[in-house]
């Protein structure tokens, strides 16, 4: 892969994390900012493994499968939370 | 008894993730597998993949491969829709949800369908409730709205029924 | 340059492109079912492509990204489900741009 290839990949990931994640902080209401927490999670699993590649490292495999394992449970208990908790 | 087809292609599917994950042929590594594939299959009853064994059949074969790349292909018109849309300097609107008919016995199958509907151009599944489906379209099709949303869900809905039924 | 060279190459950029575009979708669209089709969509396709496109550079590792691959693919469209549903029934939270709403219709006739 050569560096120009990287470079791109590393702009086009990051910049669809920033502007998710600048969704996150100024969304207009509470299920907005959790559609945008959904995304931001599933680019930052791109990233982590972006970051595996680039330095060869495998465990940050494992972290990404973890990581994104989570954030799908961490939706969903968000999801349940504004939908009225446990009725 | 009755659960046993269920209870074995879910500890197959387990034990095919377990490999997938360690990537090693060492026989202790394998063996490990093959016993928490198996518990983890009987404490679930088999409830994660259900019977797969009904799919070795030829024609439910074919038809679910069939599926699979009609779902794809939708799946590609449905990301190529969603790059030239954002991109707009005005995106194109026309929001609503719309309540149709859905027509499948099997609890599997509406879920399948709902998930589909989720990733395929336009739509997304907001409820199901009994034989009924709410979609919600980005952009209202021209026309009549109920009968293109029906033809859209019988599309997938028709298609799975060769598998289920 | 192998076949299998350009394919990954082809593979991994349309994935971050696709990622690249959930990202605007999720900030441009103006209410929150819109920022679902953007979110759950490209980013659902997005992973496969990329995820699929860095195992074809490190064979080694095709068989780990796949499966969390599949993993986004069967639990992305879930949440999504959970969110939307979240969202419609909240009425402080739902959006009033919709032209049809045959959700809110059926929910009257039940009461």
């Amino acid at each position: 892969m050569s560096n120009t290839f990287m470079v791109i990949l590393f702009v086009l990931i990051g910049g669809g994390l920033f502007l998710a994640f600048l969704r996150l902080i100024l969304g207009t209401k509470a299920t907005d900012r959790a559609v945008a927490l959904d995304t931001t999670t599933l680019i930052t699993t791109g990233f982590l493994v972006l970051v595996a590649f680039l330095q060869g490292r495998s465990m940050l495999l494992d972290v990404a499968l973890v990581y994104s394992v989570l954030s799908f449970l961490g939706v969903l208990a968000v999801a349940r939370y504004l939908d009225g908790g446990l009725r | 008894m009755k659960r046993a087809p269920a209870v074995v292609s879910t500890s197959v599917i387990l034990m095919g993730i377990w490999l997938s994950l360690t990537l090693s042929t060492d026989i202790q590594e394998i063996v490990l597998g093959v016993v928490v594939s198996v518990i983890a299959a009987i404490a679930t009853n088999g409830a994660l993949t259900g019977n797969l064994f009904r799919l070795l059949k030829p024609r439910k074969f074919i038809a679910a491969i069939s599926y699979i790349f009609y779902f794809l292909g939708q799946m590609i018109k449905a990301n190529i829709d969603v790059l030239f849309r954002v991109f707009r300097p005005v995106i194109p609107l026309n929001p609503g949800i719309v309540k149709v008919n859905l027509n499948l016995k099997s609890e599997r199958a509406k879920v399948i369908v709902a998930n589909s509907i989720t990733l395929t151009p336009g739509t997304i599944t907001i409820d199901i409730a009994g034989d009924h489906i709410f979609v919600h379209w980005i952009f209202l099709p021209d026309g009549d709205v109920h009968a293109e949303t029906q033809s859209m869900v019988d599309g997938f809905a028709g298609r799975l029924e060769k598998i289920f039924e | 340059m192998s076949f299998t060279f350009i394919l990954a190459h082809v593979l991994t950029g349309l994935g971050a492109l696709f990622l690249f575009a959930s990202g605007v979708g999720v900030f441009r669209m103006p209410d929150v079912f819109n920022k679902m089709h953007a979110g759950t969509k490209a980013t659902t396709l997005g992973s496969i492509l990329f995820l699929s496109g860095l195992g074809l550079f490190e064979p080694s590792w095709l068989p780990k990204l796949l499966l969390v691959a599949v993993f986004i693919v069967l639990t992305n469209p879930v949440s999504s489900h959970a969110l939307a549903r979240a969202a419609h029934n909240d009425a402080s939270e739902k959006p009033d741009n919709l032209v049809i709403d045959d959700l809110e219709e059926s929910k009257g006739e039940e009461q």
